[in-house]
């Protein structure tokens, strides 16, 4: 599904990602975990198209088409979501509106009919209730107001409603106490399916005891430094980044 | 010194104090003597003195050149453009084609205490009243300078008088249709409201043609009145819209004024508000959409004259290619006027590097026990919002769009009327539609 071949990325004149490889196959869920300032976010934003990053070399195959290529909406209507490690404040634009103008954005481009206000209503407020969202929340504007535990609702919630094909979660845990943790990894294991994938960027293992991933992956200063199964997590977090970056450095 | 002298012998380029003394005798009305006279007073009073230009405090961002060397004209009433429909469906509608009120175009409003005049008709029945009218206009902004000029050669205008206590059903919809290539037409409106009356008003500027409309304007609120106003400019995109307002409000009085600026290429709007009864307010918001030269100018001048008053302006525009907007907030708090409370607000959108806000409050301040305050922003859209919504699959002109819209939304939301907020939220997003389509 997604295929990702020794990828240098440059941010404002420094090179921030050093050769990355990763592929991901339909079904699988994967891992990357790192320290902070590794890279991490550089390679979520650069998959899902934000502007300000320079590709000073390899490539990104998604479904055997150039990713990198695409425009940010066409990347979504392709079937790609990220959820932001810092969720952006829209005032002025109504959380409901912002959905709706979303998913029929998407479902425009993908050729199905746009939904009705009585059907998108409907649909929403099902996905909400199963996260814990209430109505007053989805009145407000996007994120404004919104305490850090809701943003991240919010963000799967969009992607409850987006239903995409590769989703990319940049440390949704964060700010996450135990129990919202819980009803947004419940979120996400929802929309496991054998044709889906996903990529899990943490700082802490704590999140993959909730959703399992198959592979795990440590990032340390712009490469993959060491890739594993899930029991990797428990030894990264056993021992710390220290060790991997040191023993990189050695 | 020759161009000066040229200036005086002529009111417009080409066209001098003789052809202009000449019009004047030919105005409905002038066969009274009191409205002549009326009319060679204004007309005294811009001649033998220069235009304004930048160094008046008024016209420091906007330029003249084209009005005073251009080839323009005062028009004798001509046919107009085809009527619009209504804004709103339910309203009453006075239509007024080149200054002069069309009543086979209108449908007079039918309710009691609401009563329609036009100056003309005014003229035949109390000259004295009509030239009183007439010679009742605003010294505020360049003495008077271009609310002179109207009262020198208009030729109609509008009287609407509510009875105290008459709270009108239906909204009442004027609309100002111009024309004609060189053209200077003269819109006026008086509205009196008495005593607890209360008037939804919309007044809507449209034309077709490079026409300079000149206008003046009256609002006077008796105690516990309230009106709301939206004035609505979609002019032509080659047309000039110049006016001057004067709103007198009464105590416990409330004026609720929105200028929607969408159309033409140069608009230059003039308020003065005077707050004269305690418990008296003046909410005076707006909204301006400016692509191409636009050049959207507005001018407020707001006085707290007596204690408890209070007054509110926001102001929110969006300006792309090289459009120009002006903001001038001027709120005025007289001795002894206690417990005012005065707020302005003016912030911007700009869409391109070369569009262009100029923004200048100012507070004159004479009372200790106030709370006043003003604040101005100009900025671009937010890049991450823009990518926020594009990476949930919004197109980027969506995406643009929506970020406008609830830009704007925010400044329209000002207006109390549900049904005047829809259709002024409708009139918005149609013209952020056109300006979109092209721009691209
Ligand atoms: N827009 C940017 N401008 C400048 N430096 C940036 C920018 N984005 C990221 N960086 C730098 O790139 C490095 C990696 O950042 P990031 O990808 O956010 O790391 P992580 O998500 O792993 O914490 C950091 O050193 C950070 O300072
Ligand atoms: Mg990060």
């Amino acid at each position: 599904m997604l295929e990702i071949k020794d990828l240098h990325v440059r941010v404002e004149g420094r090179d921030i990602l050093k050769g990355i490889d990763l592929t991901i196959d339909p079904g699988q869920v994967h891992a990357i975990m790192g320290p902070n300032g590794a890279g991490k976010s550089t390679l979520s934003n650069i998959l899902s198209g934000r502007e300000g990053y320079e590709v000073v070399k390899g490539s990104v195959l998604y479904k055997g088409q150039d990713l990198l290529a695409l425009e940010p909406d066409e990347r979504a209507a392709a079937g790609i979501f990220l959820a932001f490690q810092y969720p952006v404040e829209i005032p002025g634009v109504g959380a409901m509106t912002f959905l709706k103008t979303a998913l029929n954005a998407i479902r425009t481009r993908r050729g199905e009919g746009e939904l009705d206000a009585m059907q998108f209503l409907k649909f929403v407020r099902e996905k909400a209730r199963a996260l814990n969202i209430d109505d007053e929340m989805l009145k407000r504007a996007v994120n404004v107001g919104f305490s850090g535990g809701e943003k991240k609702r919010f963000e799967i919630l969009q992607m409850a409603v987006l239903e995409p094909d590769f989703t990319i979660l940049d440390e949704i845990d964060s700010g996450l106490d135990i129990d919202a943790l819980r009803i947004v990894a419940e979120g996400v294991n929802a929309l496991r399916t054998p044709q889906r994938a996903m990529l899990v960027i943490t700082h802490y293992q704590r999140l993959l005891d909730y959703i399992t991933p198959d592979f795990v992956h440590v990032l340390a200063d712009g490469r993959i430094v060491r890739s594993g199964g899930k029991e990797l997590a428990l030894e990264l977090e056993e021992k710390g980044y220290g060790e991997f970056i040191k023993g990189r450095a050695a | 010194m020759g161009a000066q002298q040229s200036r005086q012998q002529q009111l417009l380029a080409g066209w001098s104090l003789a052809d202009a003394a000449a019009l004047q005798q030919k105005l409905p009305g002038s066969e009274h003597d009191a409205l002549l006279q009326v009319r060679k007073r204004a007309l005294a009073a811009v001649t033998g003195r220069p235009w304004p230009d930048r160094k008046s405090e008024y016209w420091r961002y906007t330029s003249l050149q084209a009005l005073s060397s251009g080839r323009y004209r005062p028009v004798e009433a001509g046919e107009g453009p085809m009527v619009q429909e209504a804004l709103l469906a339910d309203s009453w509608r006075l239509v007024v084609v080149n200054g002069r009120l069309r009543r086979d175009l209108s449908t007079l409003p039918r309710e009691k205490g609401i009563d329609i005049l036009s100056l003309s008709d005014l003229a035949g029945a109390a000259p004295e009243d009509a030239a009183a009218l007439l010679g009742d206009w605003p010294e505020q902004f360049d003495d008077g300078f271009f609310a002179a000029f109207n009262a020198a050669f208009a030729a109609d205008g509008l009287l609407v008088t509510l009875a105290d206590g008459c709270r009108a059903e239906r909204p009442l919809e004027v609309v100002f249709l111009s024309s004609g290539d060189g053209a200077v037409i003269f819109p006026r409106l008086h509205v009196r409201l008495g005593r607890g009356s209360a008037l939804r008003l919309i007044e809507r500027h449209e034309g077709a043609g490079r026409y300079w409309s000149d206008g003046v304007a009256s609002f006077d609120l008796d105690g516990n009145a309230r009106l709301e106003h939206v004035r609505v400019l979609c002019d032509d995109e080659d047309a000039v819209n110049i006016a001057t307002a004067a709103l007198h409000i009464g105590a416990d009085a409330c004026y609720d004024g929105f200028l929607l600026s969408l159309g033409g290429m140069m608009t230059h709007q003039q308020y003065k508000a005077d707050l004269l009864g305690e418990g008296g307010e003046c909410r005076l918001n707006g909204a301006y959409l400016g692509h191409g030269r636009q050049h959207h100018d507005c001018i407020s001048d707001i006085t707290h004259d007596v204690p408890a008053t209070r007054s509110h302006q926001v102001f929110k525009g969006v300006l792309d290619d090289r459009a120009h907007g002006v903001f001038q907030g001027r709120i005025v708090v007289r001795p002894g006027a206690q417990q005012t409370d005065g707020h302005q607000l003016n912030k911007t959108l700009l869409l391109s590097d070369r569009a262009e806000i100029d923004t200048k409050p100012e507070l004159e301040i004479y009372a200790d026990d106030v709370k006043c305050s003003h604040g101005a922003t100009a900025g671009e859209l937010d890049k991450d919002a823009l990518f926020y919504l594009r990476s949930r699959g919004l197109a980027d002109g969506q995406a643009r769009a929506l970020l406008i819209n609830a830009f704007i939304a925010d400044a329209l939301n000002e207006i109390g009327d549900e049904d005047l907020r829809d259709a002024l939220n409708a009139l918005v997003a149609r013209a952020l539609n056109r300006q979109r389509a092209g721009g691209e």
